[in-house]
């Protein structure tokens, strides 16, 4: 894990896809409970 | 004897039970609150417990959490009342005791569900302090006596390593 | 000593690496020790010397005892690796609960304990009375334990190990990982450990900035922002104040813990190959697909139940107090944003059951996570299918299934065995402890969800964990967590090495 630019990346990539994740789970509960 | 005795008692302690002082409202504790939450939902009640941590601001706003003992809740209060607070309880130190009197929410629907209250008045009862963090001799005694002792085991850990060592 | 051979050998190597890890656990009892003086917290800064005083005498005794095991290179064989894990984790127990006993937090060694072990299998429950008045040392240690064990005590060990040691991988393997990163063990620990304290880094300075967004002065958002941080990475559900995630009043500080306690959640060689550049492991992974499904499900079956009983009746309220519960549950992380009673009372039946079945499927193998872990329910259910499957097909045709873990890997009998085996000591671990509760006079539906928590290493609470709760019950969380957490193995090894020693001396 050499590569530093990888590892930020990494972590950006990782964080991003959480944030889609919290997204996609607020969109079902707005469908269900509207 | 006995018998009569004991039901008499009993039917006094069951009347003593209806003669409930006639208070405009009651303290209650936050935990009763929690725990019936569905009954008390959308009512005025009293609470009074230990501000504690400290004001979070929220603009014109702020929350103010409160511990009676019992459970700990948020009160949702104007600025200008938290301000009034000049104590809240940590480590060192014991917040100032408020009495509030507002609209308890199960699940508020301003707040995303969160249970609070929202205060209508607040009357500080009790005024915090500093708590004094004395240390007892012992304490300190015992403390020097193993610090002194796992200095010495390291050392002689050390000593028996080098000894060891090829 | 000219005589070269050593009796006892087991005893050495058990005792050398044991103490090893003692002396490790004691050195970081500096850091809440530095923390209580530098807030003038003078109580707690004696506390911890006396602490730390203690638990390095004890470990530096144990590895002058073994250490035959150093001079002549004992070999350590597999069973030692799980031995040695499950007895330090027992000697820790006791140790590192001794500032909450000097505190006077504790109304008991036994709820010292509890709350000890509660830190290490980073499950959350919490015995420890009036949060809200504890030193900042004290949490500062609370969310460090939950840290430590998060990554696991060993692997702290043996990221600093001078000597490369045959049996570094074994004892790693008793703690209930097994992935290799790298082929160097002590590599693969520093690598577990680089992931850590980079995502330490960062967490806790955008929980520092929200904090302070929300209303916290800049030094309690900082401390608030490492504890939470260490708590949501590890899954371990631990907060500085009586009221938990509900001491915030804000979304927005929820929504980053979700963050970070879904990142905490999946396995290191997960991390590990999207940090080299392959991202696409996100999606092809088994684990990240079965959590991704069986979450979904889990939140759509929670939120249509209760928002048609009427218990949260807004997307917002759903979503913060339903999904946000339900995940906390799934990754066995145990943030709430919910009293206790509100489980027992406003879920209902439905409601709690959803979440026991979150709570036991769990989060991802080789993680700080709890559970049966998802890796698992995928290969049981996916040899389910190829079960299915063989019957159907033609009889001479041969079929391989694989699944993706990293790599792809074959579903053979084995793995697939291996996997259901772990699942029943789950399931039987889960059934024992709920059997308990209820006989100690606990509905079975709040008996089941504590039950779950404790075996899942979640954290959450309906209400049955609680000073006034009966010692024995006590005891079997703290096995249950124990079990839980180290996965059986190394704790079915200690006792049977014990019994066997016994036997032989008898």
């Amino acid at each position: 894990m050499r590569n530093k630019k990888n590892e930020v990346e990494g972590l950006m990539t990782e964080v991003v896809y959480a944030a889609i994740y919290c997204g996609a789970l607020f969109a079902l509960v707005f469908l269900i409970a509207r | 004897m006995r018998k009569a005795l004991k039901q008499f008692l009993l039917a006094f302690m069951f009347s003593a039970c209806l003669f409930v002082p006639a208070e405009a409202i009651k303290t209650i504790d936050i935990n009763s609150l929690v725990t019936c939450a569905e009954t008390y939902d959308n009512q005025a009640v009293t609470v009074e417990g230990e501000a504690i941590g400290e004001v979070l601001d929220r603009g014109d706003y702020a929350w103010v959490n409160i511990n009676d003992g019992t459970n700990a809740i948020g009160i949702w209060m104007t600025a200008s009342e938290a301000e009034t607070i000049e104590n809240f309880g940590d480590y060192k130190h014991i917040g100032d005791t408020l009495k509030i009197t507002g609209v308890f929410s199960r699940n508020c629907t301003e707040h995303g569900g969160d249970v609070d209250i929202h205060c209508a008045s607040m009357e500080i009862t009790k005024s915090g302090y500093r708590i004094d963090d004395k240390v007892s001799s012992s304490k300190a005694v015992a403390a020097s006596v193993l610090l002194c002792s796992a200095l010495i085991i390291v050392y002689i850990y050390f000593k028996v390593l080098k000894r060891l060592k090829p | 000593m000219t005589n070269t051979q050593v009796r006892f050998p087991s005893f050495h190597i058990i005792s050398y690496y044991t103490g090893y890890i003692i002396f490790g656990i004691a050195v970081l009892m500096g850091i809440p020790l530095i923390t209580s003086l530098l807030m003038a917290e003078w109580n707690p800064a004696l506390d911890f010397v006396i602490s730390m005083s203690v638990s390095v005498i004890i470990g530096l005794l144990m590895m002058l005892l073994g250490r035959r095991t150093r001079t002549d290179e004992l070999q350590v064989d597999w069973k030692f690796g799980f031995i040695i894990a499950a007895l330090s984790w027992i000697m820790l127990m006791f140790l590192c609960s001794i500032p909450y006993l000097l505190s006077g937090h504790t109304k008991s060694l036994l709820d010292g304990c509890f709350d000890v072990m509660s830190g290490f299998t980073t499950t959350g429950l919490v015995l420890t009375q009036n949060l809200d008045h504890l030193s900042t040392g004290l949490n500062m240690w609370r969310h460090m334990l939950t840290f430590i064990g998060g990554q696991g005590m060993v692997v702290l060990a043996l990221s600093f190990l001078g000597k490369h040691i045959g049996g570094a991988y074994k004892i790693y393997c008793g703690e209930g990982k097994d992935i290799k990163l790298v082929p160097n063990v002590k590599y693969t620990a520093r690598i577990i450990w680089k992931i850590s304290v980079i995502y330490l880094f960062t967490g806790t300075l955008a929980l520092w900035i929200c904090g302070m967004v929300i209303g916290l002065s800049p030094l309690s958002a900082f401390l608030h922002g490492l504890y939470i941080f260490e708590s949501a990475w590890s899954t371990g559900g631990f907060a500085p104040n009586t009221q938990n995630m509900m001491y915030y009043h804000s979304f927005a500080y929820e929504v980053m813990t979700i963050v970070f306690f879904v990142l905490g959640s999946p396995n290191f060689g997960l991390h590990y190959a999207i940090w080299q550049g392959k991202k696409k492991e996100m999606i092809k992974n088994v684990e990240v697909q079965s959590f991704f499904i069986t979450s979904f499900l889990l939140s759509a079956l929670a939120v249509l139940k209760l928002s048609q009983s009427g218990v949260y009746t807004n997307a917002v309220s759903c979503f913060r107090r339903i999904v946000y519960n339900v995940l906390s549950a799934h990754t066995t992380t145990g943030f709430g944003n919910v009293y206790a009673a509100q489980f027992a009372n406003e879920w209902g039946d439905f409601g709690i059951l959803v979440m026991v079945i979150a709570m036991l499927i769990g989060g991802s193998a080789c993680s700080t996570a709890g559970g049966f872990k998802g890796l698992r329910v995928s290969i049981v259910f996916k040899g389910i299918i190829s079960d299915v499957k063989k019957i159907l097909s033609p009889e001479r045709s041969i079929r391989v299934i694989k699944y993706h873990h990293i790599k792809d890997n074959v579903l053979d009998d084995g793995t697939v065995r291996a996997s259901a085996l772990v699942i029943v000591c789950y399931v039987v671990l889960f059934a024992i402890t709920t059997l308990l509760g209820t006989f100690y006079g606990y509905p079975l539906a709040e008996s089941a969800f504590e039950a779950a928590s404790v075996t899942g290493n979640v954290g959450l609470s309906i209400g049955v964990t609680g000073a006034a709760a009966p010692a024995l019950l006590k005891v079997q969380y703290i096995l249950a967590m124990y079990l839980g957490r180290l996965e059986f193995l190394s704790v079915f090894a200690l006792f049977g090495f014990v019994i066997g020693g016994i036997k032989k001396h008898a």
